[in-house]
């Protein structure tokens, strides 16, 4: 039946149809409504409302909320009262790396747009939960931090938006200087989305992991990678270039292949052996896939954490 | 030319682009820029930027393709014993016009054109324009210069009349793509001043770089005789058909007057022929004029005629021979004859169907005698027409479509390109029926009475109102209606309306035959029409439109456009317009003139021969003369009063943009560089092979790049 439904899923992604929206929002909008659609069971029913009290019914009181047990046994008309369930706060934490901006000839965007357009998506997805959301990245050009403040309020899918937008691929390795900031500026326990190609030493950000981990944070890392990366699937001996460094190399890639795939999964191994350790939840995002896997793993750690 | 030339010098320089080139594209074609090059840090360093050429051959095509256009666009400049420079192109104006046969003006001017034209010069252009009715490209920059001596030499002169502006026109249009870097049109001609006319209201088109030489001045205005406006009419006079026929003389004497020449009588003779036979002869003294230069008058001569064949009319004049000694003179020759025809006399046939006897009165054979045959009959016993010449127009009134065979005798008239004539004097339900066949609506509320109304508006243009725009046919103006029938138009056309705008008189298009409607009768109860000195003149024109005559007009000018209307009911595809031989009378197909032209929608479309004299056009094969055209020269023509200082050629011009001198040199240098460019045959050559090379390299570069990356 699981098989059945990803299929589906998959067949209502079409990443053409993604790399032909232009604005986030569009992207975004089609990422959730794509996975809604996909459920059988709305995600947020039953989470969000908890019951609070009675009171007397007034005239052009919504018939539903009339306790009719209440009214059998008392022949009392009550109206029952619910309180909103206290919310998470969620923060999107976005690399920024000059790296992040790589596209491979198959991907519908490049890996950048994927995290940004999947950011969008899981904003909206918490603000139908009434969980507050916020920004958290590093942007080369204003030479610092963008901090967004969580919050629940509809307005905040537009600001997170705008803000979204605006996020340009520059410069070299941020993680860690990210992961500091972010240490500094976070002290309530909050639910941390990364959305990073970690392709950075992963002794550089263990500690700061470790520290959010000790601090009560709740992570979760969506490694964003292109089949390029992954597969490394280049035939033509060529000269590559180094997006963050511009180092050059003249490299054969039928020769190095089985080399570089060797390198590049113990480099994974590294970073999953790390996240398994201080239990966070990792998920590889393919930039030429559906996104709705994130989302899945999303909603399930926000069911957990309630 | 020399490489130590700037532009040579860069243009060398240029080769260098392809090899930039070339080395650029190849280092971005193999670069890719990848995330991170961490796992592939054991992997050797690349250089910055590959210094040798990968692909000699796409180099190297790169590089003639760059050379051989430097060397196509330098060509120019490479000076040789087989570079021809065109210094300047040259429009002639030859003035082919009547007046320019004065003193042999226009044989002169032909000559000394020719002349030029097989000098050959390599570095003039020369271009030849013929100034007629319209202005004829004659020789084009380019053509073989002996041939084009040839045709200017043999270039006849004609008699029309023409003006300067569309020559001029066409000049500018020409030198608009010519080579020369200096650019002239020059005017041979007398400088008539009425050639000069349409200088206003016209958009200069003259560029200021354009040099214009005019021709200069003569010091005499020539005396002249002409004759013009031929005009013949039939007459009977004792029982025998005669012609009278009348043409306006005019003397222009010579201005200013020589001290010598003491003004003395010119005798001189008109002479008409008919035929080619002399009928009459007049001879005149003219009396010198003392103040005025121009005189003219009007000669009227009368013969007896034959009336069943055609008038071909002729007038000349002839002078003494002292006529060329003081202020007389015949400075041009060929407006001293006119020429003018007469159609046979056949009388046409009406069948009359009505009550009115004012309409019979009117067609009595002692009013119409040899023009129309009248034949009265009943419409109760309307005469069988079977075997028979039907009528040429039939003419009833509304009583007399009560009867079906005078229905059907409307309909078959109609039906085989006869005439009818219908008064509408009743409205009863039959008649409105038929006028509805007809494409005519009479409402039944028709009014009882109606105040006295006269003609409000009129299609003068039409054949049967034309005649009346002149004041000695009448003034219809004058004609009352007391009454009439309301008629609304469906499929016919209104002629005239009545001041409150109702339609008085139609003209029905159903059928290839002719049909006039009345909105009333021809009685005095409806009009006082019929006691009107308009009536029997109108009535004959309405009669002869209706009997199917050509409408056209048959005097024309030499080179004058002409739209032949041919009578309903003709067939032919095709006229032939010939040359008459006014002697016998008959055609000469061997004549030059001799032209067959298309007939479209019964009117055929072509140009008056430029020699004036009769012209016979035949409907058919065979020697049958259908119709004659008169063609004479322009009264316009024998006015030689002359402009010379004249300020056309300046409104023609078009205003100087205020550029200054340093940028028009710099005009006239990339002038000369594009002309020089133009006439290179090897610089052409030089830049098709250029883009061959492109081309080929452009391929080259795809197999290159499929094969890289199949």
């Amino acid at each position: 039946m699981a098989v059945r439904q990803h299929k589906r899923l998959i067949d209502r992604f079409d990443p053409k149809v993604m790399s032909l929206l232009l604005s986030l929002d569009m992207k975004a909008r089609y990422i959730v409504e794509g996975f809604l659609h996909g459920l059988h069971k709305s995600p947020f029913h039953g989470i969000s409302v908890e019951f609070s009290e009675y009171r007397d019914y007034q005239p052009g009181d919504d018939l539903r909320h009339l306790d009719w047990q209440l009214y059998a046994r008392s022949n009392r008309l009550c109206v029952k009262k619910y309180t909103q369930e206290t919310n998470v706060r969620i923060y999107l934490v976005i690399d920024t790396s000059g790296s992040m901006n790589y596209q491979g000839s198959d991907a519908w965007a490049s890996k950048l747009e994927v995290a940004k357009a999947v950011a969008a998506a899981m904003t909206s997805l918490a603000l139908r939960q009434n969980d507050a959301v916020g920004l958290l990245t590093m942007d080369e050009m204003a030479q610092g931090s963008e901090f967004i403040r969580p919050s629940q309020k509809p307005s905040q899918f537009g600001i997170m938006l705008g803000h979204l937008q605006k996020i340009q691929p520059a410069g070299g390795p941020r993680l860690a200087e990210l992961l500091k900031h972010m240490l500094r500026l976070i002290h309530r326990r909050s639910v941390i989305l990364f959305f990073s190609d970690l392709l950075e030493d992963v002794d550089g950000i263990r500690e700061s992991f470790q520290q959010l981990r000790f601090l009560g944070h709740e992570c979760l890392v969506f490694q964003v990678l292109d089949r390029d990366e992954l597969e490394f699937p280049f035939e033509q001996s060529s000269v590559f270039r180094d997006s963050e460094t511009q180092e050059r190399r003249a490299v054969d890639p039928n020769a190095v292949r089985d080399r570089y795939l060797k390198r590049f999964d113990s480099f994974l191994k590294e970073y999953q052996d790390l996240f398994q350790s201080l239990e966070i939840p990792h998920c590889v995002l393919r930039t030429n896939q559906e996104p709705w896997q994130a989302l899945s793993l999303f909603l399930h750690e926000r069911q957990r954490l309630m | 030319m020399s490489i130590l030339y700037p532009l040579m010098a860069l243009g060398v320089l240029a080769v260098g682009i392809p090899i930039w080139l070339h080395l650029r594209r190849r280092d971005e074609s193999n670069l890719v820029e990848f995330s991170t090059l961490r796992f592939l840090d054991d992997q050797p360093i690349a250089k910055a930027r590959p210094m040798w050429p990968q692909n000699w051959p796409l180099l190297l095509l790169r590089m003639l393709a760059l050379l051989l256009l430097v060397a196509a666009f330098a060509w120019p400049y490479v000076e040789d014993q087989n570079t021809v420079i065109v210094d300047e192109s040259r429009v002639y104006i030859l003035d082919n016009t009547l007046s320019h046969q004065v003193d042999d003006s226009f044989q002169t001017a032909r000559d000394t054109i020719a002349t030029e034209l097989a000098a050959n010069d390599q570095r003039t252009q020369i271009a030849v324009i013929e100034l007629a009715t319209t202005a004829k490209t004659l020789v084009r920059f380019g053509d073989d210069p002996g041939v084009a001596a040839d045709t200017v030499r043999q270039l006849a002169p004609s008699a029309e009349h023409g003006n300067f502006l569309d020559a001029f026109r066409s000049a500018t249009e020409m030198l608009g793509t010519s080579l020369g870097t200096e650019r002239h049109i020059i005017l041979l001609s007398d400088s008539q001043a009425n050639q000069w006319a349409m200088r206003e209201n016209t958009t200069p088109f003259l560029q200021p770089n354009i040099k214009v030489s005019l021709p200069t001045s003569r010091k005499t205005t020539p005396a002249n005789l002409s004759l013009s406006d031929p005009i013949a009419r039939r007459t009977e006079r004792e029982g025998r058909p005669g012609l009278e026929a009348a043409v306006t003389l005019t003397q222009q004497v010579q201005t200013p007057r020589s001290a010598e020449s003491q003004p003395t009588p010119q005798k001189i003779s008109v002479i008409f022929l008919d035929r080619g036979r002399e009928v009459f002869r007049k001879d005149i003294t003219l009396e010198p004029k003392a103040n005025a230069s121009i005189a003219s008058g009007t000669v009227v001569a009368e013969w007896e005629a034959n009336a069943d064949q055609w008038v071909l009319g002729e007038v000349i004049v002839e002078t003494d021979g002292n006529a060329l000694a003081g202020n007389a003179g015949n400075a041009l020759t060929g407006d001293d004859r006119v020429v003018f025809s007469l159609p046979p006399q056949r009388a046409g046939r009406v069948e009359l169907i009505t009550d009115s006897l004012f309409l019979r009165r009117a067609l009595d054979p002692q009013v119409m005698k040899s023009r129309w045959k009248v034949q009265n009959s009943e419409s109760s016993v309307l005469v069988d027409r079977k075997g028979e010449t039907p009528p040429d127009v039939l003419c009833v009134d509304g009583q007399a479509l009560m009867s079906s065979k005078v229905r059907d005798a409307v309909r078959d008239d109609l039906s085989r390109g006869g005439g009818v004539m219908l008064m509408v004097d009743q409205a009863t339900p039959l008649i409105t029926g038929f006028l509805r066949e007809l494409g005519i609506e009479m409402p039944t509320d028709q009014p009882k009475s109606i105040s006295p109304a006269t003609f409000r508006y009129v299609f003068a243009e039409h054949p049967v109102f034309a005649p009346f725009q002149f004041a000695e046919m009448g003034n219809l103006k004058e004609i009352e209606f007391n009454r009439y029938r309301r008629l609304k138009v469906r499929e016919a056309s209104p002629l005239a309306f009545s001041a409150s705008g109702d339609p008085l008189l139609f003209e029905s298009m159903l059928g290839p035959g002719r049909m006039l409607v009345f909105a009333f009768a021809f009685e005095r109860q409806d009009t006082n029409w019929p006691i009107h000195p308009t009536f029997i003149p109108f009535l004959d024109k309405c009669l002869e439109y209706l009997r199917g005559q050509s409408t056209s007009v048959a005097g024309y000018e030499p080179g004058e456009s002409v739209a032949w209307e041919l009578p309903p009911g003709t067939m032919a595809e095709q006229i032939t317009v010939s040359r008459i031989d006014p002697t016998t009378g008959k055609t000469d197909s061997s004549e030059t003139d001799s032209v067959r032209i298309p007939v479209v929608n019964l009117t055929a479309n072509f140009l008056a021969s430029d020699r004036p004299g009769h012209y016979g056009i035949q409907y058919s094969e065979g020697d049958r003369i259908d119709a004659i055209l008169d063609v004479n020269p322009s009264p316009l023509e024998s006015d030689l009063s002359y402009e010379f200082a004249t300020t056309a050629v300046a409104s023609w011009t078009q205003p100087d943009d205020g550029r200054s001198l340093d940028s028009d040199l710099a005009t006239d240098a990339i002038q000369l560089a594009e002309s020089e460019a133009l006439q290179q045959p090897y610089g052409w050559y030089l830049i098709l092979a250029a883009l061959a090379a492109f081309v080929t390299e452009s391929i080259y570069g795809v197999v290159v790049s499929r094969k890289a990356n199949p």
